[in-house]
């Protein structure tokens, strides 16, 4: 009976681990997408002229709601695991998030713009979002990076 | 009409800016800083031209301001 008990305790927790761990890929392997998604953006912006304005709107759509997708999920996942990190973590944590969304913020200004913009005012609209783009991700890969270091911190003192 | 040193102040603190692209941002601190920069910083900013009240980044509108100033310093120092 013992037995019976320790084999399904066992089963349970390899189940879980495992759960977890596809959990962990599958997100990994959407973020990874949303890189590549974001970085052919950053490529082909360079390739859009004025008489392609929708296409580049919903190109940059795309990708933007992605991007606020995950930095919500970055957010959850930084109120998830408050309890278990230092100050310093918290605190450099929550310094990349501010940074990150003040970047988001500044690329809809831009974006604002050149939606707004005509065809003779398009280049430098284009070039203006595309520098504010180009900064976002970066600080969204500087977010990743501090984000999952402290993951790691947390999961080695385990 | 001359320019008053209020607009210098801010013309002084939009050129600090690496380039009209705003790619890089700036910060005024507010205790080093002197106190004509740290108003031109706030000035600029309920003009909407930088995106902070102590720097930040370009607005389109404050991009554009630098890309004029540029050009008006050009004209000048040539």
């Amino acid at each position: 009976m013992i037995l019976k008990r320790i084999t399904f305790a066992l089963l349970v927790a390899a189940s879980c681990t495992f759960a977890a761990s596809l959990q962990a890929e599958s997100t990994d392997s959407s973020v990874d997408e949303l890189k590549q998604q974001s970085q052919e953006l950053g490529e082909t912006l360079q390739d859009y002229g004025a008489d392609q304005k929708d296409q580049a709107e919903d190109a940059i759509n795309r990708t933007l709601t992605a991007l606020d997708k995950r930095i919500a999920e970055l957010e959850d996942e930084l109120s998830e695991n408050w309890d278990d990190m230092s100050n310093a973590a918290r605190e450099r944590s929550q310094e990349s998030l501010a940074s990150l969304r003040e970047q988001r913020e500044r690329v809809q200004t831009w974006y604002n713009e050149l939606k707004a913009s005509s065809a003779s005012a398009w280049e430098r609209a284009k070039k203006g979002f595309s520098d504010a783009y180009d900064a976002l991700s970066d600080q969204w890969n500087k977010t990743e990076r501090d984000l999952t270091l402290d993951q790691d911190k947390k999961a080695k003192s385990i | 009409m001359p320019f008053s040193p209020d607009h210098i102040a801010e013309l002084n603190l939009l050129s600090q800016f690496e380039s009209s692209s705003g790619q890089a941002g700036i910060k005024v601190h507010r205790q080093d800083a002197a106190p004509e920069t740290v108003q031109a910083a706030e000035r600029l900013f309920s003009k909407g031209l930088i995106t902070r009240d102590d720097g930040g980044y370009l607005t389109p509108m404050g991009s554009e301001a630098v890309e004029l100033a540029q050009k008006l310093q050009s004209i000048l120092t040539t």
